[in-house]
């Protein structure tokens, strides 16, 4: 209340006093209009106001259609109180905000317009903002507009545009004058151009408006096909003998295009409603009036034993209503030859049928274009579920490329990864500069993890490499569990900087959170920095010869067991800095890692043993793979996965050793 | 003297490097033949391709009286039709004993759901006691064959030819790390065999080939070089300059 | 060794039979319903389960220390296994359920009714009523025995052609075998895959006409069961490692490019090998899920099929014996230590909970059996004996 007054206090000293005066006789004298007020005589009343000043009707109605005023029953004047005591309150004026009398509550009583009036208020305050010279305040009525438009405004938008000065405003009143052109208008023809006008913009707001000019009414049904010749029909509706799951499926194209199937029941229900057929007993009800003619386990003498067929029902059931002068059953087929002389059929509320068809000729063309921004989306999707696989499983790639060596931990590298960010968020508060010092610290201990791990355990298996694999997961294991013993089950936070909250929004249908764009980024970034790495650096130039031909390698002079360990290292290394990246947009658990290792090796397996381009091949192969099956079957991410490695399994089939794969006989042992 | 194999013009090719080129080569029923060449001369891919480890790119290769076309065969299945092969550093199964290395590469119905029930008769371990006695290890025939010595290996591997008894031998390097009195001894094994079956043999030694008094042809870079006597291809001045007189 | 095989084969089987026989016995006479009362009904569950994870564990070790094939994806069949007959336990004890729950004043259902009925009862939880195609004969006892064959046997033949056709081995065989058995996980736990999703199937224990028989003596049944079960796939595994086709399968192991030039089609060996133990396993799983009570698309997760691995390593590979003890002293012993029965080790400064440290001693000390002692438990217990001698 006092927040009101305050507000109130500020707009009175920019009016004139000569206006408020007049305005206060005006309402005075109006005064019973204003506290009888019904939708009906509200009108006059507030078309005769039109002549005051603008701020100060829109104060005084914003007040009224708030149920803010009050009235003191003896005088009929119309004031804002204010409580003194519990019995008594202060009488304000309005305009002046100066106390001007002390009375009793009873004597007060609050005016409350209904819900009629107070609509009709609002539109009227529209009207009176929109024109104000006030920019702030036409920003504000066109923003309230655009959430409901009323058939009265459409008048009232036609001369803002023509009186709107500023550009950008001028726009939006334009958008919202087509809007309710299209709506409430009655001139097809203007509707038409506004149709044309619109063919280009595919934002959600046109199509929401389109699709209304689409509405169609519930199912109608007659007797008689020259009843429908005047009609705009939107579908003529043929009743199917259909099971429930079929109806369930009724194919959903678009919105506007949805074909409606009706199966013969409820053809038969809306039949009978409009009057056309008699009412029908369904199998239930059958039943149901069966159970109640049990006479000592027997119906009409017939052991009830013996009604485990709908046949033998049927049968005792039209028996027993000729006898109970029922309403004798009739089945499916027969259904349907009663529907036959009948038409069901749906219309457009939109009368012109002119219209309705220019209207989905402009929605086609918009959904087309919609289209084209939906596969965007689904590249962009795919491209950062690749980056996160590329992420995973490089480092992977490097250490099995290298020595053959499947590493079952090196999920477990990306957790400790993604822990060590959390430990470091917990220590440094702030979340840019955590991240600056997690991703390099992230590389220190899973290489020194990876270093350790290679010198203690793998170094003693290189022989065979399914040892390897188990032994791997013997440590995987162990380190799954330490985790959970020393963080707890539940996840932890990694929290990303708060300037990658949020996404680039390119329209309606296009938007990319900054946080697969920075995966993206990062994905790019190793890559080069291992394309870097591999190609220019002598360790690179070492490691290079070690995949290709150990032995030779080892013979040129190369040390290959430094190679070896170094390699685990950078391999778990980079595990650990994907980890901190993976952990800022999944959750921090213990199982982080086992998540994300039956991708990576699917990726390394895919994409070929042993190169960096095989890794990002397989990785891109598998991401928009799975992004294309998800667009399939949207509702089941679960299913796309299964299908996604059955593929995997039957690609397998056609290259074994992945789509970019080494050749020679360095290739041929595995 | 008929046909048993015949080479047709085959070729073949890793990574743009021809490892084989148009090379042609027959053998007949019950013939020796010894292949020489420098490392690298495509000697063991040549012999890949025979046993269907290797698909060439172009060429056939033409097996018996039927004239069956190999290339379009598994190993296993060319391996029953009676190619067998040693290798270069001797293969056997070095957790299995020396006599069921024998078995195991005994001539037999190879169908899983057959050798599951299969049996030894007793004429098929004699026969199998004959050939541990030709090669020279009936004493130890229960001992594993990883234990056994480097050139025993290769003999066992001769032996589990001989019990496999296939109508081609194709052998490479028999006489690798044996000593002279071994290499004689192998000579030997190898002529005794070759009066039953038709051998390949690939070697580097020219000595021992001399001693096989067998057809000998050159092979360098993928392609054959000479072919005939041995005296005739010493003579040849290419092959001296690319082989002998290196 | 073949030539004195089939000596050594009914030896051995002979040796085996007697004692799992004696061990059920005692079981059976420590037992409530049929002796002194000295082992809860629990226990003999958790024995007869373990019985059947033996025999998972000597396929498993037939399919990878004979055959040298790391099967990461074995326990899919056994999970397989368990859901054909679960489908079997599940709608019938529900259909007995539902006619039961008829009274006088109702007419009988028609089928469709009964099936509906079932149907609601059965996939209610998944938002479902009508019964799945998949569901078609899980009225008939003996069609989902078949299927407890035919199932695993047949995914394995599938994936086994495919994947040994193009001459996948080694690790590669392995990813592609963990693979499957995530794909299939992942395709139950969906609600519309028809077998319940992460519901799955429940109420095994209590088996369809033997209402009146209580747990504790169903419990014994599925003991000897078990122990029928395990004996019987170890004198099949027993007769096919001794066998020449065993040699031929080893020789697989050591060198399969070897054993093709003397004329072994190694790929329908392996495929036999593969096809077999899938059966075998799944077998064991139709056994032991009736003594579990649940299952669901987690048990076949791949980690389960690694474990499995992990027991026949730590037995040790390569010995139908070793893959048995390996089975059944892991998993007692997990459910021992990670059940909270073991006594915590105060070490002053820390102690060790059992609960939370059990798996990180497993995981390193099957490490450092990998590294060790490639034998596993029956490698050192062999070791011993020979220095003791």
């Amino acid at each position: 209340m006092k927040y009101l007054l305050i507000i109130l206090f500020s707009l009175l000293s920019f009016n004139s006093a000569f206006s408020e005066e007049n305005f206060d006789n005006f309402l005075f004298k109006n005064s019973k209009l204003i506290i009888n007020s019904s939708s009906k005589t509200v009108g006059t009343f507030l078309e005769k106001i039109n002549v005051y000043d603008q701020n100060t009707v829109s104060r005084f109605l914003n007040l009224w259609k708030n149920k803010k005023l009050f009235y003191i029953k003896e005088t009929k004047k119309i004031v804002l109180i204010s409580k003194f005591d519990n019995k008594t309150y202060y009488a304000i004026d309005i305009f002046s905000n100066a106390k001007i009398g002390k009375k009793k509550k009873k004597d007060f009583k609050k005016i409350k317009p209904n819900s009629g009036v107070r609509a009709k208020i609002a539109t009227a305050l529209v009207n009176f903002q929109i024109f104000s010279n006030d920019k702030n305040k036409r920003i504000n009525s066109i923003n309230a507009l655009e959430k409901k438009i009323l058939p009265e405004h459409l008048k009232l938008l036609r001369k803002a545009f023509l009186l709107e000065e500023d550009d950008r405003l001028k726009i939006k009143i334009k958008k919202l004058l087509q809007f309710a052109i299209l709506q409430h208008g009655t001139d097809d023809k203007e509707k038409i151009k506004v149709l044309n006008e619109l063919m280009t913009n595919t934002s959600i707001e046109v199509r929401a408006v389109l699709s209304k000019l689409l509405r169609t009414s519930e199912i109608k049904v007659t007797r008689n096909i020259e009843d429908l010749n005047n009609l705009n029909i939107a579908q003529i509706i043929k009743p199917e003998v259909i099971s429930k799951k079929q109806f369930d499926e009724v194919i959903k194209s678009f919105f506007y295009k949805e074909k409606l199937k009706l199966s013969v029941i409820d053809a038969y229900k809306i039949a009978q409603k409009n009057g056309f057929l008699d009412k029908r007993v369904s199998l239930n009800e059958l039943k149901i009036i069966l159970e109640n003619n049990i006479v000592d386990n027997k119906i009409l003498g017939i052991d009830i034993k013996e009604f485990n067929e709908n046949s033998k029902r049927i049968e005792v059931y039209n028996k027993l209503a000729k006898i109970k002068n029922l309403n004798i059953y009739r089945d499916e087929t027969e259904l349907l030859n009663d529907l036959k002389q009948l038409h069901f059929y749906k219309i457009y509320i939109e009368k012109n049928k002119y219209i309705t068809n220019k209207t989905k000729q402009v929605l086609d063309s918009i959904n087309f274009k919609v289209k084209f921004y939906k596969y965007l989306d689904l590249f962009i999707d795919g491209l950062s579920l690749s980056s996160i696989y590329f992420l995973g499983a490089i480092g992977l790639a490097i250490t099995f490329g290298v020595m053959r060596v499947i590493n079952m931990a090196h999920g477990e590298f990306i957790m400790m990864g993604a822990y060590t960010g959390y430990v470091v968020q917990s220590y440094i508060t702030n979340h840019t500069l955590s991240l600056i010092i997690a991703f390099p610290l992230a590389f220190i201990i899973t290489f020194i993890a990876g270093v350790i791990m290679e010198r203690l355990v793998i170094k003693h298996l290189y022989k065979n490499p399914l040892d390897t694999l188990l032994a791997t997961f013997g440590i995987s294991i162990a380190l799954q569990q330490l985790a959970k013993n020393i963080f707890g089950t539940q996840a932890r936070p990694l929290t990303s900087p708060s300037w990658l909250d949020g996404s680039l929004i390119i329209n309606d249908d296009l938007s990319i959170s900054y946080i697969r764009i920075a995966i993206f980024v990062l994905g790019v970034l190793f890559f080069l920095i291992l394309l870097f790495v591999m190609k220019k650096t002598r360790f690179g130039l070492e490691t290079r010869s070690v995949t290709q031909n150990p032995v030779m390698a080892s013979n040129m002079g190369v040390n290959t067991e430094k190679i070896n360990m170094l390699t685990f290292g950078f391999g778990s290394g980079i595990a650990g800095v994907a980890g901190v990246a993976i952990g800022l947009f999944s959750k921090v658990t213990s199982e982080l890692g086992s998540e994300y290792i039956v991708q990576s090796f699917m990726t390394v397996v895919v994409g070929g043993v042993g190169s960096i381009w095989g890794t990002l091949a397989g990785a891109s192969l598998i991401g928009f793979l799975q992004k294309f099956i998800e667009w399939f079957n949207p509702s089941n991410t679960l299913a796309a996965q299964t299908y996604m490695i059955i593929f995997i399994i039957l690609f397998i089939q056609f290259r074994p050793r992945g789509l970019i794969a080494l050749k020679g006989r360095a290739a041929n042992d595995n | 003297m008929k046909t048993l194999l015949e080479v047709d013009n085959v070729s073949i090719s890793f990574d743009g490097f021809k490892a084989i080129k148009n090379l042609s080569f027959s053998i007949g029923y019950n013939e020796l033949q010894a292949i020489i060449g420098p490392n690298g001369a495509g000697k063991t891919t040549f012999m890949d391709i025979i046993t269907g480890q290797t698909k060439p790119d172009n060429g056939h290769i033409l097996w018996g009286e039927k004239s069956i076309d190999l290339i379009r065969k598994t190993e296993s299945e060319i391996a029953l039709l009676g190619i067998g092969r040693k290798f270069q550093k001797p293969t056997v199964f070095e957790n299995k004993t020396i006599i069921d290395n024998l078995i195991l590469s005994q001539k037999k119905n190879r169908n899983p759901f057959k050798v599951l029930f299969q049996k030894n008769t007793k004429s098929e371990l004699t026969s199998i006691e004959k050939i541990l006695k030709d090669i020279n290890l009936y004493m130890i025939k229960d001992s594993i064959a990883g234990e056994i010595s480097h050139g025993q290996k290769q003999w066992l591997e001769i032996g589990m030819l001989l019990s496999q008894n296939p109508k081609l031998m194709l052998i490479d390097e028999p006489a690798a790390g044996m000593t002279q009195t071994e290499r004689n001894q192998t000579v030997s094994i190898l002529k005794n065999i070759a009066k039953s079956s038709s051998i390949i043999v690939v070697e580097h030694d020219m000595e021992f080939v001399r001693n096989l008094n067998c057809r000998v042809t050159v092979l360098n870079e993928g392609s054959i070089l000479s072919s005939g006597s041995i005296d005739f291809i010493t003579q040849n001045e290419k092959v001296i300059e690319v082989y002998l007189g290196r | 060794m073949i030539t004195d095989m089939n000596k050594s084969i009914k030896k051995h089987s002979l040796i085996f039979l007697i004692t799992i026989f004696l061990f059920t016995l005692l079981v059976t006479f420590l037992s409530e319903p049929f002796g002194i009362n000295f082992i809860s009904t629990s226990f003999v569950k958790v024995l007869g389960k373990t019985l059947c994870l033996c025999i998972a564990a000597i396929a498993m070790d037939v399919v990878w220390g004979y055959c040298g094939i790391l099967s990461l994806g074995h326990f899919a069949f056994f999970g397989l296994g368990g859901y054909m007959i679960g489908m079997w336990l599940m709608y019938e004890r529900t259909s007995i359920i539902v006619l039961n729950s008829l009274d006088d004043s109702q007419l009988p259902f028609t089928e469709i009714e009964l099936q509906e009925a079932i149907g609601n009862q059965i996939f209610g939880v998944v938002g479902g009523t009508e019964i799945p195609l998949i569901w078609t004969f899980a009225d008939n006892l003996y069609f989902q025995i078949i299927f407890v064959i035919l199932i695993p046997g047949l995914i394995a033949f599938i994936f086994g052609w495919l994947a040994f056709r193009s001459r996948v081995t080694g690790v590669y065989l392995s990813i592609l075998t963990q693979a499957m058995t995530l794909a299939l996980s992942l395709y139950l736990f969906q609600n519309d895959s028809g077998l319940r999703g992460n519901n799955g199937l429940s109420g095994l224990q209590n088996i369809p006409h033997l209402e009146n028989l209580s747990q504790s003596t169903i419990s014994i049944l599925f003991l000897w069961l078990s122990s029928i079960g395990l004996i019987f796939s170890f004198v099949i595994f027993n007769y096919i490692i001794q066998s020449k086709f065993g040699s031929v399968i080893t020789a697989i192991r050591d060198n399969e490019t070897r054993l093709r030039f003397f004329g072994y089609n190694v790929e329908i060996y392996k495929l036999f090998i593969f096809v077999i133990t899938a059966i075998i396993t799944g077998l064991a799983g139709a056994i032991y899920y009736p003594q579990a009570g649940i299952i669901n698309p987690a048990e076949i997760a791949p980690i389960a099929s690694i474990y499995l691995a992990v027991w026949v390593a730590i037995g040790g590979r390569g010995k139908l014996y070793g893959a048995i003890l390996g089975a059944a002293s892991v998993s007692l012993l997990s459910s021992w230590f990670t059940g909270g029965n073991a006594p915590n080790i105060p070490l002053g400064f820390f102690t060790i909970e059992w609960v939370n440290w059990w798996t990180v001693f497993l995981g390193i000390g099957f490490v450092a059996i990998t590294i060790f002692s490639k034998g596993g438990l029956i490698g050192m217990l062999n070791t011993l004996l020979v220095k003791i001698k």
